[in-house]
């Protein structure tokens, strides 16, 4: 059997953000294309203080997809979702945590946001004494095990779940909501927000796919009209710097691994820091590079400075050349190679 | 071929509207303050080279052109908008910093001033700051904390000095290590399950022990109401007169066993004094018939008389023969005692006589008497004497006789008493609902009493040690039923586990509190606050610290890099400086601006000048001398660049700075490089400067260009 599983859409109106009502139709369409009859929505479909769900429902009451079953758990936006608020038949309301069972297969404990309860007293709670040798656990909250989760949207710890609670009542996934951020496992995933709600939610959007015969879990990509970057480029004022620049922009793209026929819908936000010796042929080249693509805004240049210093730059040059060979072990609390070329640059060109 | 500035053509530059001069081998620019004379510098600079080195350029609005000689066969031009700048002319040496044409051609006052106390400093460090950009190195280098200059980096570490940024990053490192190790222990340990499970489990082994406290509250209070019941019943029986018939039945039976014994005594005693009352009566009768006058003739003086009468007898006879035999005086004694024995015969035979005589006129007396006398014998088998026999014997039996009088008397009472006993035992009986029936049916009866008392006690002992056993106080009995059983085991066994689930419930919230503390230690927090905000503020944390790591990392990264670099630099610099010094290329301008000396070397960190004879330490040249030597470096590393071929020499007010006699010297001297093919074309607004030149120049090709007051 298969299951989707999504979260974090934060609804408002149609009007009013339509690309996230565009995402949750994607999504729907793709369990219809797919054959999947469950939607597990994991908290914050709706945005904080929304009051108004008819949007929402003109979708899900639309005939196609009456055989569609969706699950809602309210999340930390909208814990004050409940039964009476949705009126189309083919959705759930959890306002508490329950099982749902589903015909020979594990059965999911779908966990809705508690305000001031953290997960292990909630599963507590309702595991009782005897809980199930296998089953998933669907809620919305903080995987605390992993601490990059930072996001502007959701300051703040929320219904923690830790791995001491995951080894004690042992479920084999657990799938969540709230942060806005893709995590693939193991054992605990994140689906992310399917539509961008800031720059700061970049790339592809991904809903899950959980195979319960399989045990597999597969993430779909959903169709956006806009697909966000956050980026930053280095400039250095060599006698090459546009080529340098350029390679730079090309090493970017191709780390979107976007596909040519959605480079339309890439929003970019640039900064560009350094020096240069050419500062007001800059936005051109970097547009160049880019082309193809929007700009969230203009080309961020007020942090890099004018530079022509052939001395500075054979400085520069060496210091490229030692970088090259710098082996930073990959390890996490090493800093990246741009960020130490960016105060290399400091050290030598600053006035 | 020579470089040389052949035309320069300029309009609106700052103060100067125009100006458009053709140069000559020697030039003079003079100009007050203000009338462009730095402009004119700037300009040069700006169209003539790409990298104007140390000079600060104003930016410019003006439009011209600088001709230029010597480069290709025709003039060259340089304009605003020309790709080609005189550096791309040349070729750098590939060693070290790349060569600063600018820096070498144009000369700014004050570069070549040595004061006196700064000649211990003329040095290698002097002639590269002079030839080269040895500032650019001092000022990155300064940037560069000294700990992180000496710093290297190897294998993924960082090492150094445990001082500055480097501490900085080594304690945020232990920060950083202390905060994944608490928030790993956060992870591993933190949940709410534990606590909630065992608060829960505490919860339901509380209700069940409450349960069963009822039940044993209940239980003590039913105990105490059956101790109350058979208590109740026991006094019950008690007034009823149980333990009366208990201690009289025991009466009865002492009672009837003494009486028993005292029965037996008392026969025993009636035997004995059987003969009381015939003695009493006897000596009554004999004291009676006495008094009747029956005498009872004693024998005893009967037999007094006889022996009185016999012994006198006998005496007289002794008396007799001893008078007649042996001495009548001795027979005289036996006389007298025959005598008186006789006497006394006689004395008693009279009074037996008498007696005898009165006895023979009451005859029946006396035959009662005998009779008395007679029975006397019979009874007692003594010989009856008279009245003292009979009293006598009345005498012996006197105390046994009343002693069996008292008994009979004593036993009379101990038959009342049990009678009196057993009337009231059969009352007890009959209220204890028992068919008292026959006495000697009492024994079983009683018995089973006895036994039912001791049930009733020994029951009454057992309830009340069961209830001591359960330890409740009366004030705490519960009539109420609890609807379970008390279970000592049982609540013995969740008092265990009330006690174990308590003891891992402390151990669970001390760890979580332990936790707590540390989190709030390590997030700079005194006060209790939630476990989520406490969760967010420790990730905040850890991020901000990993960032201050990073960023600290990067600083010193980037610093040892560039160190690197500017140390290698540096190096490179004077291996450059020091293999110039050695080439041919010195020879000429050295020899040209001294006029003495071909050769200059480094010998470590001084520079030696050689002449034809000798060699001397640049530090102790003279002033003048100095200053020669290192504009004949500046121009040897020119012309080296140039390819061995004179240039121009700007000179921006160089000599401003000299005293008056030094300054002839010097112009002196860059005349005599113009006489060697160097184009000079200096700057001053100096009256004197300008004098010199005059005098100095003249006949030469010489063109002073003054600049129009604005």
């Amino acid at each position: 059997m298969k299951i989707a599983l999504t979260a974090d859409l934060h609804l408002t109106d149609r009007e009013k953000h339509p690309g996230r009502f565009k995402s949750l139709e994607n999504i729907l369409d793709q369990c219809l294309q797919m054959e999947v009859s469950r939607l597990i929505i994991a908290g914050d479909l709706f945005d904080a203080k929304q009051t108004n769900f008819s949007d929402f429902e003109n979708i899900v009451k639309q005939e196609k997809y009456s055989g569609l079953e969706i699950h809602l758990i309210p999340g930390n936006h909208d814990h004050e979702l409940s039964a009476e608020k949705i009126s189309a038949e083919n959705v759930r309301i959890y306002s508490k945590a329950e099982w749902l069972n589903l015909e020979d297969d594990w059965p999911l404990l779908l966990v809705p946001f508690q305000k001031g309860k953290i997960m292990g007293e909630v599963l507590q709670d309702i595991m009782g004494q005897s809980p199930p040798e296998k089953w998933i656990l669907i809620g919305h909250g903080d995987w605390y095990h992993s601490q990059n989760r930072s996001n502007i949207y959701e300051p703040g710890v929320y219904m923690p779940l830790t791995k001491k609670d995951v080894n004690l009542f042992g479920p084999k996934f657990v799938f969540l909501g709230h942060i806005h951020k893709q995590l693939m496992g193991p054992q605990v995933y994140y689906p992310g927000s399917p539509c961008a709600l800031d720059i700061s939610e970049t790339g592809y959007r991904h809903f899950l796919i959980f195979d319960t015969h399989f045990s597999s879990v597969e993430a779909r990509r959903i169709e956006t009209d806009l697909i966000y970057f956050d980026e930053e480029l280095l400039v250095f004022p060599l006698e090459n710097e546009e080529e340098l620049l350029l390679e730079q922009i090309k090493q970017i793209r191709d780390s979107w691994k976007v596909e040519k026929s959605d480079e339309h819908k890439v929003c970019a936000r640039i900064k560009v820091t350094g020096y240069s010796s050419d500062r007001s042929g800059l936005r051109k080249i970097i547009k160049e590079g880019f082309s193809g693509i929007s700009f969230y805004e203009d080309v961020d240049i007020s942090e890099v400075s004018f530079s022509y210093d052939p001395e500075k730059n054979y400085l520069l040059k060496k210091t490229l050349l030692e970088l090259d060979i710098l082996d930073l072990r990959d390890k996490p609390d090493m800093p990246l190679k741009n960020h130490i070329l960016s105060e290399a640059l400091r050290l030598i060109f600053e006035e | 071929m020579s470089l040389k500035i052949e035309k320069i053509d300029v309009k609106e530059l700052g103060p100067l509207d125009t100006f458009s001069e053709n140069l000559k081998q020697i030039n003079l620019i003079y100009g007050r303050n203000e009338q462009g004379k730095t402009y004119l510098v700037e300009f040069i600079l700006r169209r003539l080279f790409r990298y104007p080195g140390n000079f600060f350029l104003r930016p410019d609005q003006a439009s011209g052109k600088i001709w230029v000689s010597g480069l290709e066969d025709e003039l060259s031009e340089f304009s605003n908008t020309s790709s080609k700048k005189l550096e791309d002319h040349w070729e750098n040496c590939g060693l070290g910093l790349p060569e600063n044409m600018a820096r070498l051609l144009v000369v700014k006052g004050a570069e070549l001033d040595f004061e006196e106390n700064k000649r211990a400093g003329i040095s290698k460090a002097a002639v590269k700051a002079s030839l080269s950009n040895e500032k650019l190195l001092d000022k990155i280098q300064e940037r560069i904390q000294k700990t992180i200059r000496s710093a290297v980096y190897e294998n993924g570490q960082i090492f150094g000095e445990n001082r500055g940024n480097l501490k900085e990053r080594n304690n945020l490192m232990e920060k950083l290590n202390n905060l994944d190790e608490l928030i790993g222990r956060v992870d591993r340990d933190y949940s709410g399950g534990p606590v909630y499970k065992l608060q829960e489990k505490i919860n339901n082994i509380t209700e069940q022990l409450e349960l069963l406290q009822h039940a044993k509250r209940y239980s003590a209070w039913s105990l105490h109401k059956k101790i109350c019941e058979i208590k109740r019943n026991f006094d019950q029986l008690k007034e009823a007169g149980l333990d009366k018939l208990l201690t009289d039945y025991d009466l009865i039976n002492f009672l009837n066993s003494e009486l028993f014994s005292k029965q037996k005594k008392l026969k025993e005693l009636q035997s004995e004094s059987a003969e009381y009352p015939w003695l009493e009566t006897a000596i009554r009768e004999y004291q009676r018939l006495l008094n009747q006058g029956v005498v009872q003739i004693k024998n005893v003086r009967l037999y007094l008389s006889a022996a009185g009468l016999l012994a006198g007898l006998l005496s007289c006879g002794i008396g007799a023969g001893m008078s007649m035999f042996v001495e009548p005086m001795a027979g005289m004694v036996f006389y007298v005692f025959g005598f008186l024995s006789l006497l006394f015969g006689i004395i008693f035979g009279f009074l037996y006589i008498r007696q005898y005589l009165g006895a023979r006129k009451n005859f029946a007396g006396n035959l009662e008497a005998e009779r008395i006398r007679q029975t006397f014998e019979a009874k007692f088998g003594k010989k009856f004497s008279d009245l003292a026999s009979l009293q006598t014997e009345f005498i012996k039996l006197q105390a046994t006789y009343y002693s069996a009088k008292a008994l009979e008397e004593d036993i009379e009472e101990v038959r009342k008493k049990v009678v009196e006993k057993e009337n009231a035992a059969r009352q007890i009986f009959s209220r204890l609902g028992i068919d008292p029936g026959d006495r000697s049916g009492w024994g079983s009866k009683v018995s089973k009493l006895h036994s039912m008392k001791k049930n009733l006690e020994k029951r009454v002992t057992d309830l009340e040690l069961d209830l001591a056993s359960l330890d409740v106080d009366e004030s705490e009995y519960l009539a109420q039923e609890p609807g379970a059983e008390y279970e000592k085991d049982k609540m013995q066994e969740l008092q265990n586990q009330l006690q174990q689930a308590e003891r891992e419930l402390l151990k669970e919230k001390q760890t979580l509190e332990f936790l707590e503390r540390e989190i709030r230690s390590m997030i700079g927090v005194r006060e209790t606050r939630d476990w989520e905000d406490l969760l967010e503020n420790l990730r905040i944390t850890r991020a901000e610290t990993l960032q201050d790591y990073c960023s600290l990392s990067t600083s010193i990264l980037a610093g040892i890099i560039v160190n690197k670099v500017v140390e290698e630099a540096r190096k490179q610099e004077d291996e450059k400086i020091s293999d110039y010094l050695k080439t041919d290329m010195m020879r000429d301008p050295l020899f040209n601006l001294t006029g003495r000396y071909e050769r200059i070397s480094l010998e470590g960190e001084k520079l030696i000048l050689s002449d034809a004879y000798d060699s001397f330490d640049l530090s102790e040249l003279s002033t003048g001398a100095r200053e020669q030597v290192l504009l004949a470096l500046r121009l040897g590393l020119a012309a080296n660049l140039m390819g061995k071929n004179s240039a121009f020499l700007i000179l921006d007010d160089a000599f401003q700075h000299s005293d008056w006699k030094r300054r002839e010297g010097l112009v002196q001297n860059i005349l005599k490089l113009a006489e060697n093919g160097w184009q000079i074309i200096y700057f001053s607004m100096d009256d004197h400067i300008m004098q010199l030149f005059d005098q100095y120049a003249e006949g030469l090709d010489y063109k002073k260009i003054k600049l129009p007051a604005g």
